[in-house]
């Protein structure tokens, strides 16, 4: 065995390993190369110098610079096509949306639908914008670091997806014309949920899913936010809505035949 | 669950950083500027990052591997030495980082000061075993800092 071999069969020589026969033949050579003796002996000078380079911290003034960065990467313009491969700027938008417009309802609790969207909207209104724009950068960061997602016209794969992501079985909505094309993982309010993404008469409409206690509501239209349309509803451990750039008379059509319970 | 890239980045800002200024030998302007390349990198490309998701040096084994692949051009700063950040024996270990060549350094820091096996830091770097050896080789040179630390570490020992 050369030196070098046994050298690199016993790196790092502090780690523990299996004691295999090629591990004894790099043992036995160390036991007779003065060289390799010396090798290792110096070792423990350059684990000494890690040791005490493992105790810089990043200065806060480089934190702050790094997540800076981070965040203005993020913000610019088409950069979430690159970042994710996928989703279009309408998902986006739309999620973005969603959270705004629908964000009160899903997570206030069932039965506070009515109340939640006007809160919302006196929020919105008195932050000038602000809220909006929170809102929008927040989902936009959640939903551009790569969540799971899958592309995939075929409903039984699309469940087992789910099923397995989500945690419990999901069931999609059941329509001819509504063909889902697109399933992918996201974030909202710290929940893990899911968007499948229709095709639906040459637009696309989107069917989030957030698992989440929730007594069983039926559908209704939440609110319209100029085109985009929004229709929520749950079940025992669902919560869901529907959202598109059709009327919401539409939407509520489509989930009312779509859904199979 | 998905780790967000701040999650990651947050879990490995103080290596990143040790690891910044180690292939910058020593300059604090050049380990910054590589250390915000390759968080933005990694954010435009994470997939590659998510793949290696459950892994606690996702990032760095980026820097790395950015930093081996296309050695940048790092601005040169104002010197770390006497610096309340970075401990003036520490720094000898940077400099002598700073003089040996750039893919070298690559190869050192993961195998050497970050303890890889050759098969794992070979398989960072995107290199054959052969290669990873002569890279290695530069080692004595760092071992030359690395006395300096201990010395001085000696000396000013109690």
């Amino acid at each position: 065995m050369t030196c070098d071999e046994a050298r690199e069969l016993l790196w790092p020589p502090e780690r523990p390993r299996l004691l295999a026969a090629d591990v004894e033949r790099a043992r036995e050579h160390l036991r007779t190369c003065p060289e390799c003796v010396r090798y290792l002996a110096q070792d423990r000078v350059l684990l000494d110098a890690y040791h005490r380079l493992r105790k810089l911290e990043a200065p806060l003034e480089v934190r702050g610079r790094v997540f800076d960065s981070l965040a203005r990467e993020r913000a610019k313009p088409g950069a979430e096509t690159n970042r994710t491969k996928t989703p279009s700027g309408w998902s986006v938008a739309l999620a973005a949306v969603l959270v705004v417009s629908v964000g009160g309802v899903l997570w206030s609790g069932p039965g506070s639908d009515e109340a939640a969207a006007p809160q919302m909207a006196e929020a919105t209104d008195a932050d000038g914008g602000t809220g909006v724009e929170a809102a929008f950068v927040e989902d936009y960061l959640r939903r551009a670091v790569g969540e799971d997602y899958l592309e995939s016209t075929d409903v039984e794969e699309i469940v087992q997806f789910l099923t397995r992501e989500l945690g419990q079985h999901v069931t999609l909505l059941r329509l001819a014309e509504l063909m889902p094309v697109r399933v992918e993982i996201c974030l909202l309010e710290g929940r893990r949920g899911a968007m499948i993404v229709y095709q639906f008469d040459g637009k696309r409409v989107t069917h989030y899913l957030v698992p989440k206690p929730a007594d069983a509501r039926p559908p209704s239209v939440a609110r319209e936010h100029g085109d985009l349309a929004v229709v929520t509803w749950a079940s025992g451990s669902l919560e869901e809505a529907l959202v598109g750039e059709v009327s919401s008379d539409t939407l509520l059509s489509l989930v009312r035949s779509g859904r199979s319970d | 669950m998905t780790r967000t890239i701040e999650d990651q980045v947050s879990l490995e800002l103080d290596t990143l950083w040790q690891a910044a200024l180690f292939l910058a030998g020593g300059e604090p302007r050049g380990a910054e500027s590589l250390l915000v390349d390759t968080v933005v990198a990694a954010s435009e490309d994470y997939l590659r990052v998510a793949m290696m998701d459950g892994a606690s040096d996702a990032v760095e084994r980026l820097m790395l591997r950015r930093f081996f692949d296309h050695t940048p051009w790092l601005p040169q700063g104002r010197a770390l030495r006497g610096s309340r950040d970075v401990p003036e024996d520490v720094d000898d270990l940077l400099r002598s980082a700073g003089s040996i060549p750039p893919r070298s350094r690559a190869a050192l820091w993961l195998v050497v000061i970050r303890r890889k096996p050759y098969v794992e830091g070979a398989d960072i770097l995107g290199i054959d075993g052969e290669e990873l050896r002569g890279l290695l080789e530069h080692r004595e040179t760092l071992m030359a800092g690395s006395h300096r630390v201990v010395t001085r570490r000696k000396e000013g020992s109690p």
